[in-house]
């Protein structure tokens, strides 16, 4: 088994270890977000996060470049990954915040606003007919988030490609776009069990308003509970852990993360703590056994990890079918 | 005027008759629960604005039916009196409070609009019924007890207690609509707010539906607003209707709602469908018609009246405005 020798060899452990350390900590911080991006249909803005990230990357190779670090890549070390890693983190936290406000309607005479939700989510109200709501928007704010979303992930694209080229970085774009987890470092495993502890934190802090509000936005703010405070939240953690996934599966790829696992579980339990339980599974298994795939066979590891995910949202789902079928002809 | 026969109207008053007689039933209810006074309000840079010069009020222990078209206002108005909105001109006092001041004292149990992710979502009524607390629960503790018995009393209350441990997407349209109300009971609200409450629920759970809200108002005597633009659920329980359709068109007891008043309110969604119509004739053709039962059916059918220009934002002479 190629694996074993990887990680056990003195020559090869230093380049593999340090991936296969981080990768748990990536698969949990996703599976921990996975059930609420599925539930409230976010997927569509986690891609937006996700590909504003490569604008990120390219305000961050501007920035070595500028700052002469550049022509071998972005540097290396701790301050150098910190660094990135913030730059991009900032980056992915304002197209969230840009993708709220240009899909925001005021909701006030004249000022203050609060969010529509997700276009597919949307409960709209059955007394605000389309032109109404076109009207309440005014002033050209209140795009369809939808049309946000698309509006910042192109925006962002555009920008990274121009930033990248710029900057004359060494680096490929492939390695942004697929991920590059043998580059992964001690200083981005300890960055990525960080940063999983801190979300964990973060949701069971605000776990019975997040789940109020994934469940009913508006009853949840009839009885109190502040949804604009909790929709932020989620979409700074959102950003930062597509930043984080990012290293491991891709600009690209790393939404898969964000939504099969969730998918999975939804499919497979009606309990929340068992769903949630499931999508942190589930999220462990696609990454590690991704991992092994790609070690084994060569394969690059964003798409083993996207693929064995896929495996195990189908072959379940395929299983109960057939099952369903079996139970319909006895 | 054409008499009209149908489920929620044995008989048609005259409107000055009627208005006497709305009055001296509004005397029974208690002091003021809700008070619009002059209310309008816009959404950001429309120039139309969402609902005008709304004057209301609402007693405590009454049961108000919102009745109105599609974009008529009713949920705007809903909003603003649970204090989800703000910046209207005029004044609204929920029990003598600010409406933002009432939402944090928890005197409004809000029941919303059902919508449809809430049947994949991985939990059981009770869980949905103890969400209510979820605001007020510090996150380092469990759910307190009194939260818990504050649920369980009000599952019973709406005799949800055989299904309320079963996931919220097995439920019927009726169970969930029992779950939703228990939600909003456990906060022990002094005034209940239903957005389109009978949304998918089908025709044996609408009688069950007024059952409940009739033994609610019996056992709690909460002041209860019910916002809808089907004539069915307002008809399943309410002591007077509001008739809005940006203006307050009429406020009177449920035998008040006239040919004429029902073709004011539903004016709106007529002109926007077929244009200008002559919609007094239809409201008349479809009250005179048992087929026709409700505003609704008044709109699917145009029939064949003899159109006639109308301003579909002026109120007619025939409107019952309150002052």
């Amino acid at each position: 088994m190629n694996i074993v020798t990887y990680l056990t060899d003195p020559t090869c452990a230093p380049m593999f270890l340090p991936a296969f350390v981080a990768a748990p900590a990536l698969a949990i911080l996703c599976g921990l977000l996975t059930s609420l991006v599925v539930l409230k249909r976010m997927a569509f803005i986690g891609q937006g996060v996700s590909h504003a990230a490569f604008g990120g990357i390219g305000v961050w190779a501007m920035l070595a470049f500028s700052f002469g670090g550049a022509a071998s890549g972005f540097g290396s070390g701790v301050a150098s990954d910190t660094g990135r890693f913030v730059v991009v983190a900032v980056f992915c936290v304002a197209a969230a915040l840009g993708i709220g406000v240009l899909s925001e309607r005021r909701t006030r005479a004249g000022h203050g606003s609060v969010p529509i939700p997700t276009r597919t989510n949307a409960p709209t109200p059955e007394s605000e007919t389309r032109s109404t709501r076109r009207r309440a928007t005014g002033g050209g704010v209140g795009l369809e988030a939808d049309t946000a979303i698309g509006i910042i992930l192109v925006a962002a694209m555009a920008l990274g490609a121009v930033l990248i080229k710029a900057s004359h970085t060494t680096q490929s774009w492939e390695s942004f776009l697929f991920g590059s987890v043998w580059s992964i470092g001690w200083a981005d495993a300890i960055l990525a069990w960080a940063t999983t502890l801190a979300t964990g934190l973060t949701l069971v802090i605000a776990r019975r308003p997040l789940v109020f509000w994934a469940y009913d936005e508006s009853g949840a703010r009839a009885f109190g509970v502040s949804t604009r405070g909790v929709r932020a939240t989620l979409m700074v953690l959102l950003a930062i852990a597509t930043v984080v996934a990012m290293k491991l599966a891709g600009v690209v790829l790393a939404t898969a993360l964000l939504v099969v696992p969730g998918a999975a579980a939804l499919a497979a339990s009606r309990r929340l703590a068992t769903v949630v339980t499931l999508g942190v599974i589930i999220a462990v298994l696609g990454v590690m056994g991704g991992l092994v795939v790609s070690v084994e066979t060569d394969l690059l590891p964003g798409p083993s990890i996207v693929g064995v995910l896929l495996v195990l949202l189908v072959i379940p789902a395929m299983a109960r079918a057939l099952k369903s079928r079996l139970t319909n002809h006895t | 005027m054409a008499l009209c026969e149908s489920p929620w109207e044995p008989r048609v008053q005259s409107l000055g008759e009627f208005s006497s007689a709305g009055y001296s039933t509004l005397e029974a209810f208690g002091a003021p629960a809700i008070e619009y006074s002059g209310v309008t309000f816009a959404y950001g840079h429309a120039d139309t604005p969402a609902i005008k010069d709304v004057t209301l009020a609402v007693h405590e222990g009454e049961r108000l039916g919102v009745l109105g078209p599609n974009g008529g206002g009713k949920s705007t108005l809903l909003k603003l009196t649970m204090g989800l909105l703000s910046g209207n001109s005029g004044s609204i006092r929920v029990l003598g409070m600010t409406p933002q001041r009432a939402r944090r004292a928890r005197v409004i149990g809000y029941v919303p609009q059902r919508h449809e992710g809430e049947s994949r979502f991985p939990v059981s009524g009770f869980q949905v019924v103890l969400m209510a607390s979820a605001s007020r629960t510090p996150w380092y503790s469990r759910t307190p007890k009194s939260a818990i018995d504050a649920a369980r009393e009000a599952i019973d209350a709406v005799g949800a207690s055989r299904f309320c441990d079963r996931p919220i997407g097995t439920l019927s349209g009726g169970q969930v609509q029992r779950i939703m109300i228990a939600r909003a009971l456990s906060i022990r609200p002094r005034i209940l707010i239903l957005d389109e409450p009978l949304v998918g629920v089908d025709v044996a759970g609408q009688q069950q539906f007024a059952d409940l809200l009739a033994n609610l108002h019996r056992t709690y005597r909460l002041t209860t607003v019910v916002v809808s633009h089907d004539i069915r659920t307002i008809a399943a329980g309410s002591d007077t209707v509001a008739c809005l359709a940006r203006t307050l068109h009429s406020h009177t007891a449920p035998s008040g709602l006239t040919p004429e008043v029902l073709g004011e309110v539903f004016r709106h969604d007529v002109a926007a469908i077929f244009g200008d119509v002559h919609v007094h004739a239809h409201a008349a053709d479809a009250c005179t018609d048992p087929s026709h039962s409700h505003p609704p059916n008044v709109l699917r059918d145009p029939g064949n009246s003899a159109s006639k220009p109308s301003d579909a934002s002026k109120p007619s002479r025939g409107s019952t405005r309150q002052p």
